[in-house]
Parts: C-alpha cells; sequence; structure tokens
C-alpha cells in the first residue's frame, strides 16, 4: 500500500512533465475524437500512429496511446446519446436510454452524467489499478475457455433482459445476433459459412459496419420517411448551467455510478468481452433495483449513467493484465504491446520493479488523463447539444457522408460501404415492425466469444462438456445465469406460497 | 491476313524490346504503391514498413503502404495478381497467402502463375513452449508422453492452417503421436490460456518471448532449420532429428510477366534495404528471423512451398482436403 502510494507519487512527477502533459492531452483529444467519429476506432487510430511512437520515449507514446483509448470510452458516448450511433460496441446500451433523454430535450444531463461519471469511474479504477492491481491480475488468467463460456452464457441472458416490450423480440433479435456472428470463416475449422462466395464475407461481418447500418442509415431512412416536423426533437436548454445535470439527476444517478464502478472494474480485469459485458450488466442491474422499472427505455438517467460508468471503469481495469502479466485484453491493448516491444520492453511482471517509471507514470498519467477528458467534455456540452439544433436535412446528410467515410476507412475497401448501405435498409424495416437491433448487436458480438470458448473448451475437455460444469468458477457463472433466468418464476412461487399463507 | 498479324506482331515485339529497357533504365519515375494483405501492427506489416522506409531512398520515390486486409488478405492479392506488371504495384508475399491459404479454402488467385517473386527478407520465428514448472523438459518428452495418451495434450495455435499449427502436426505425425489443436484467433491469447493452466502447450511466434524472459514459460524448440541467435539454448528441429524445418518466410512480388530489369532493380533494391540498421532492429524486436533471397531464390522457395504445404495439407487432410 504504501509502495503503491510512494509509485504513485513518482508517477505523477513523470506524467507531469510538460512533454508529458502535452502527449497525454493529445491521446485523450484524439481518443474523444475518434470516439465520436463512427468507423474510425480506438484500434485503427492507435495503429496508424504506431510508426510516430518509435521516435518517443516508450513512456510518452504510451501515454498517448492509453489516452486515445480510455478517450474513445468518452467520445462514444456522444453519439450514441446525440444521434443514437454507437461510438463502439460498449456504448450500445447508451444508445436505449440516453438518445431518449436527448429527445426529450436532457441531451445536456445525459452526456454531463456520462462525462462526470465516466471521469469517477476513471479515477476509482485508476486508483485500483494502482493500490490493487498486480493482486487481482491473476484473475485474467484464471478465466479459460470454460469459464467464458459461462460468462458469455450469463452475458446472453443479460441481453434478453435488454429493451422494451415483449421478451420474444428481444429473443428473436438476439437468436439473429448469434446467427451473424457465425457468417464468415469457421473460427476452428478454418472453412467459409454463409459467405455464399463473397471473398469480403469471409472476415465475416464487422460490429462497426453493423453499428453505422443499424444505428446510423436506419435512423436516417427513418427521418426520411416520417411527416416533416413530426419527428422534431424537443429543443434543449441553452447555457452551461441549464445543461448540466441537476440534484436530482445526481440523487438518481449516485448508486448508478458508484455500482458502476466497481462491476466494470471487475469485468475489465478480464480479458475479452469483460467492457461490453460490464455496460449491459449494469443497465439490467439498475433497471432491477429501479422502484420504477418503466422509465427505463424512456430516458432513464440512470440507464446511462451506469453504462457509461462500468465501460470506462472497465477500460481503465483492462490496464491491470496489460501492465502486471503482459497480457493484452482486447486488439487495442495487442497493438500497445506492438509498441513496447519494439522500444525493447516486454510488459510482464516484472515491469513494475524494472521500468517504474513508465509503470507508474502511465497509471498517473490516466488520473490526469481523466481530469482532462472532463475539462474538455464538460465545457464542449453547449457545443455538442447545439448539433441536435441543427436542420435534419443538413444533419442526416452529414450522418451518411461520415457513415461512408467511417466505412472505407474500416479496411479500405468500398464492400464495407455497402454492407452499410444494406444493413441500413435492414435496420429501418426492423424499425418499421418495432424489432430492436441492440439485443441483436449484443449477442452478435457475443456469439463469436460463445462459439469460439465453447468449442476451445470442448477441444480442451477432449468432447465432453463436463468441463464447463467441473471448473468452480464457470459452474459459480451458470448458476448466476440459471438464477437471473428463472429469477421471475421464483418470485411468482414466493408471491403464490405468501399469497397462500395469508389466506389460510 | 496472316501477314498482316505477323508483321503487326513483329512490330509490336519490336516496340517492346526497344522500350523496355529504357523504361527499366528510368525505373521508377513515380511512386510505388507496396498492398500490405494485413491488418496494421501486426509482424508482416511491421516489417514490411520498415523495408520500405530503408528501400525509399535506394529507389528514389516514395513508396506508398496500403493495408487491406479483407477477404483474409486473400483480396489483396487477387489486385496485385491483376494489376499492371510494370513494377509500381508490389504485395508482401507471405507463405502464409502464396502456399498455405490456397490449400485451406477458395482464393481468386494461383499463387503459382499470377506473381513475379522479387526477394524474401525474413521469416516467422515459430516457437513449441510449455510453463516453466511444467514436467516436459525436451520436445521428445512432450511428444512421448503424446504418444502414450492420445489426444491429451492439448497445444494452443493462432488459427487451424497456420505454419505453427501444420509444423506441430507434422512433428506429431512424424513420432506417431496424437494432441489436441485448440485455435485461440493470435498469439497473445493462446500465450494467456497457457499461463492460466488452461492448455499443456502453445506453438506460437514472438508474442511468447516476454514471459520467456520473465521466466514463465520455457521454450522446447524452434520449428526453423537453425537455432536463433538471441535464443542459443532453444534447439531447432532439424537438431532434434527432424529431417525438414518449416519457414513461414516474408518478401516482396509483383505481379507476373513483369520485366526483368524491373524486378532486377527492385531485387538490388530491397536487398540493399534489408541491411538498414533500423530494420533489423524492428525484426529483432518483434522475433523475425533473417530469410534473405533475391528473385531466383524467393522463386524457387516458393515453389518449393506450394508444393509441400499442398502434399503436407492433403496428408493431414486438412482446409480443401478435409474428409466431409
Amino acid at each position: 500500500m504504501m509502495e503503491s502510494l510512494i509509485g504513485l507519487g513518482q508517477g505523477f512527477g513523470i506524467a507531469l512533465s510538460f512533454g508529458n502533459l502535452l502527449w497525454c492531452l493529445l491521446g485523450v483529444a484524439l481518443g474523444t475524437a475518434v470516439g465520436v467519429l463512427p468507423g474510425l476506432g480506438p484500434t485503427a487510430t492507435i495503429s496508424l500512429l504506431l510508426p510516430i511512437t518509435f521516435r518517443l520515449d516508450a513512456t510518452s507514446s504510451l501515454i498517448m496511446l492509453s489516452g486515445i483509448y480510455y478517450g474513445a470510452m468518452y467520445g462514444g458516448s456522444i453519439t450514441s446519446i446525440l444521434v443514437k450511433i454507437p461510438g463502439e460496441a460498449s456504448s450500445i446500451v447508451t444508445c436505449i436510454d440516453g438518445h431518449e433523454m436527448a429527445r426529450r430535450g436532457r441531451a445536456g444531463p445525459a452526456l454531463g452524467i456520462s462525462a462526470f461519471g465516466s471521469f469517477i469511474a476513471g479515477v476509482v479504477a485508476t486508483l485500483g489499478v494502482a493500490l490493487a492491481g498486480p493482486a487481482v491480475a491473476d484473475v485474467a488468467l484464471a478465466f479459460g475457455p470454460a469459464e467464458y463460456t459461462a460468462l458469455v452464457v450469463l452475458g446472453l441472458v443479460l441481453v434478453t433482459q435488454i429493451g422494451e416490450g415483449p421478451r420474444i423480440r428481444a429473443l428473436l433479435m438476439a437468436a439473429l445476433g448469434l446467427w451473424g456472428s457465425t457468417v464468415g470463416l469457421d473460427p476452428i475449422e478454418g472453412t467459409t459459412r454463409f459467405t455464399f462466395g463473397v471473398l469480403e464475407l469471409q472476415d465475416g461481418l464487422d460490429i462497426a459496419v453493423l453499428a453505422m447500418g443499424l444505428f446510423g442509415v436506419a435512423e436516417v431512412l427513418t427521418l426520411a420517411a416520417a411527416k416533416e416536423g413530426s419527428t422534431q426533437m424537443v429543443d434543449s436548454p441553452r447555457g452551461l448551467r441549464a445543461l448540466l445535470p441537476d440534484r436530482a439527476d445526481w440523487r438518481a444517478s449516485s448508486g448508478p455510478i458508484a455500482r458502476g464502478s466497481v462491476l466494470g472494474f471487475a469485468l475489465g480485469l478480464l480479458p475479452g468481452g469483460g467492457a461490453l459485458i460490464s455496460s449491459f450488466a449494469s443497465y439490467v442491474m439498475e433497471r432491477r433495483l429501479a422502484k420504477d422499472p418503466s422509465r427505463f427505455g424512456q430516458g432513464a438517467i440512470e440507464g446511462v449513467a451506469g453504462p457509461e460508468t462500468a465501460n470506462n471503469a472497465a477500460a481503465q481495469a483492462s490496464f491491470v493484465p496489460l501492465l502486471s502479466l503482459g497480457i493484452p485484453s482486447n486488439v487495442v491493448m495487442g497493438v500497445m504491446i506492438g509498441a513496447l516491444m519494439i522500444q525493447g520492453i516486454a510488459p510482464g511482471p516484472m515491469l513494475a520493479t524494472e521500468r517504474p517509471e513508465l509503470f507508474w507514470g502511465v497509471i498517473a498519467s490516466m488520473l490526469i488523463g481523466n481530469l482532462m477528458l472532463l475539462v474538455l467534455n464538460v465545457p464542449l456540452l453547449p457545443v455538442f447539444v447545439a448539433l441536435l439544433r441543427v436542420p435534419q436535412r443538413i444533419l442526416a446528410p452529414l450522418i451518411l457522408l461520415f457513415c461512408v467515410v467511417g466505412a472505407y476507412s474500416l479496411q479500405n475497401s468500398a464492400f464495407d460501404v455497402m454492407m452499410v448501405a444494406i444493413f441500413g435498409v435492414v435496420g429501418f424495416l426492423l424499425r418499421l415492425v418495432r424489432l430492436d437491433p441492440a439485443p441483436f448487436m449484443l449477442a452478435f458480438v457475443l456469439g463469436e466469444l460463445l462459439e469460439k470458448s465453447i468449442r476451445q473448451s470442448l477441444l480442451i475437455g477432449l468432447g465432453s462438456p463436463m468441463i464447463l460444469v467441473e471448473k468452480p468458477i464457470s459452474a459459480a457463472l451458470f448458476a448466476l445465469a440459471a438464477l437471473v433466468l428463472c429469477w421471475p418464476a421464483l418470485r411468482w412461487i414466493q408471491i403464490r406460497i405468501m399469497g397462500g399463507r395469508r389466506t389460510t | 491476313m496472316t501477314d498482316r498479324i505477323t508483321r503487326r506482331m513483329t512490330l509490336a515485339a519490336g516496340a517492346a524490346l526497344i522500350a523496355a529497357p529504357a523504361g527499366a533504365q528510368d525505373f521508377p519515375t513515380r511512386p510505388i504503391t507496396l498492398v500490405i494483405p494485413f491488418s496494421p501492427a501486426g509482424g508482416s506489416d511491421l516489417t514490411a514498413r520498415a523495408l520500405v522506409k530503408a528501400a525509399e531512398p535506394i529507389l528514389g520515390q516514395p513508396i506508398t503502404v496500403v493495408n487491406r486486409p479483407a477477404g483474409g488478405g486473400a483480396q489483396a492479392m487477387q489486385e496485385v495478381a491483376r494489376a499492371a506488371p510494370d513494377g509500381y504495384t508490389l504485395v508482401n508475399s507471405t507463405a502464409i497467402l502464396t502456399a498455405i491459404a490456397p490449400n485451406m479454402r477458395d482464393v481468386p488467385y494461383n499463387s503459382a502463375t499470377d506473381f513475379t517473386p522479387i526477394m524474401t527478407y525474413g521469416a516467422f520465428n515459430t516457437f513449441i513452449a510449455v510453463r516453466a514448472d511444467s514436467q516436459y523438459q525436451t520436445l521428445q518428452e512432450l511428444l512421448d508422453f503424446a504418444k502414450a495418451n492420445p489426444r491429451v495434450v492439448t497445444v494452443g495455435v493462432s488459427v487451424i492452417g497456420a505454419s505453427s499449427h501444420l509444423g506441430m502436426a507434422r512433428l506429431a505425425q512424424d513420432r506417431g503421436a496424437q494432441v489436441s489443436f485448440v485455435p485461440f484467433g493470435g498469439g497473445a491469447p493462446a500465450v494467456t490460456a497457457l499461463l492460466g493452466r488452461h492448455i499443456t502447450s502453445v506453438v506460437v511466434s514472438g508474442e511468447v518471448l516476454p514471459h520467456v524472459a520473465s521466466g514463465q514459460v520455457r521454450l522446447l524448440a524452434t520449428l526453423m532449420g537453425e537455432r536463433v541467435p538471441s535464443l542459443p539454448n532453444v534447439p531447432s528441429i532439424r537438431e532434434l532429428g527432424f529431417d525438414w524445418s518449416m519457414n513461414s518466410w516474408l518478401g516482396i512480388a509483383g505481379p507476373a510477366n513483369m520485366p526483368q530489369p524491373v524486378v532486377k532493380r527492385l531485387q538490388d533494391a530491397f536487398l540493399q534495404a534489408s541491411n538498414d540498421a533500423n530494420f533489423k532492429r524492428v525484426m529483432d524486436e518483434i522475433a523475425v528471423a533473417e530469410l534473405r533471397n533475391d528473385a531466383a531464390g524467393a522463386a524457387r522457395i516458393m515453389a518449393e512451398d506450394i508444393r509441400s504445404f499442398e502434399a503436407l495439407i492433403k496428408e493431414l487432410k486438412l482446409g480443401r482436403y478435409a474428409a466431409r
């Protein structure tokens, strides 16, 4: 504990140098920008900037690259709330209540609470990384294919709890999402599935393409089909003060922010789908805990505060396996390891002792970076909200333009642009029949993880599914999933028995 | 009629004879494009970019690098195969897309006839590794156990059909052993599963080296023909009694039918560039071994690998030859 504080002090000494402050600012500002732009994600940005970092010293380059990563988490929520296009997978849930708040003239509080929530989560999770980091790092190793299978099953059970209307609709969309995730090369055999001879489909469907099509283009088409003026949003108040979350907003959000920070940190330690699962786990948890769950989907601020906090906490926590074990939690982290290896540094258990200035400098920079993001984002609230006042006949073509550019930039391929158009039409038709694309997207992301880990488990278990329940962590997660699934039935039985007692 | 065609052809051939040397002398007179069929920041991308940077001043023209990972890289290969064979469109050619992919699935190009090899510069180092506290001290012990206990040994690899998987499969087959391959979609997650005791061993590239340095992982062998200078204690499989090795090579190629002088100019420039200090440093850091060949050498390796991988994949009944 004492050591960590000394280390953190040393880290501040490094992170507060003029040069590093500048790299940190550059990183978080770039991160916010790419988070806002659909298609262009942190992975592509960091890959593009990699050659620049060869000339930088290792600490500065990691400070900048990590700034891009967690900065993108802030930026991703802005488009989700304003125009209902998730900047990345972990902002999909934010679209639901965040955009609904914007439609009701409450874009300011929605953006504000997600900025403040992200800041609080960032600070809590970074302190968690500093104080508990190495001690909790082994959690990442405890999760093998069997444990991931159970975690993803739990995640899928939670997905079906999202979205309004009858459960059957969410289930249908989730099932379609699972099917969508099987398009492309078989993860084990490498044979092609559902590609219809189209070469580009061998890579599978791209999450960014789906998001831009099903959300962005579909939204524009819906606007175009609607009667003039009928889709106009309620105007937001002007001026920063009126846009910030008020006392009632804070009272409603403090619980979700606290719980989201803890949940996000815990799940963020797991490589793979931790950050994504934490965002909708938080959403489902808040709806269960709410006094009036029917407000969810109608612009409940808890539905923004919880998930946005959780995904940012998870983003910070994913640095634990990277810095303590040398394990990349996701593709972005993998690229960062590449950046370090080029500099002759191998992230791993020895990093904190061998290169304390790098280890603690980066951690301290995350605290500074989160503060910068808050300072950057809050004064810009009126600007972001003013975007909603742009007439739709101008805004809609702009959204289309960004989707086309974003889709092409993914892999310099016109095919992706075409897919965005196709999924735009599909998304529009889904809206006509009131099917929610959110469960589809979430199940799509989880489906890939599910198939891979379930088949890995079976290969390791020599074909026997017993491996899934023999391992304690995985058995516990399956039990939890069963509990969530059976909760309504259990409640019903409980009420029946209680009711029965009363009458006798 | 026939006369006229012959005369026209003679004229055309004569014009080409005059034009070709002149064109080659000036070559290159405009920027060159190098297509990388993989995502940025991978081993192929990092090494090719470093090589390009060193080659630019030698050729006196900028080289634009474009990443086109679509279709597992097959789209990029097709695009270059169809490009004009003037030396201005090149591809970062690899054993994976040239010799392995066409046997695993349908691809829209013919490796043997669609390309002009220009040079090779390196090969991915591939290691067989176990945890440091594992009971297996040598590759022989691991394979012996796998022979006595079929399928019990689990081997983490990036994808089925990668040279790491094919190499280990051939090792097991040579010794009559049976192992279970578990693909993780990349080397890093496979190493994570190894550290977490979820699998027995991995066959991966440079991703494993930091964990070797920290003492958590032991390397049993490299699939390459020789020991790696930076890891003098790790035997090559040739030393361990196998009469083959596997070099997952990286190089530069262009479309088929490139003029000989242009090929020579590019070959010389890229070979000279591969002596660049920064390029060598990048190769070292990500554990790609040097494997330098001129155009003739690259063509030989390519032809050999197209043949040998086809035979191996057929024998293992994988990809297109899988029993359905």
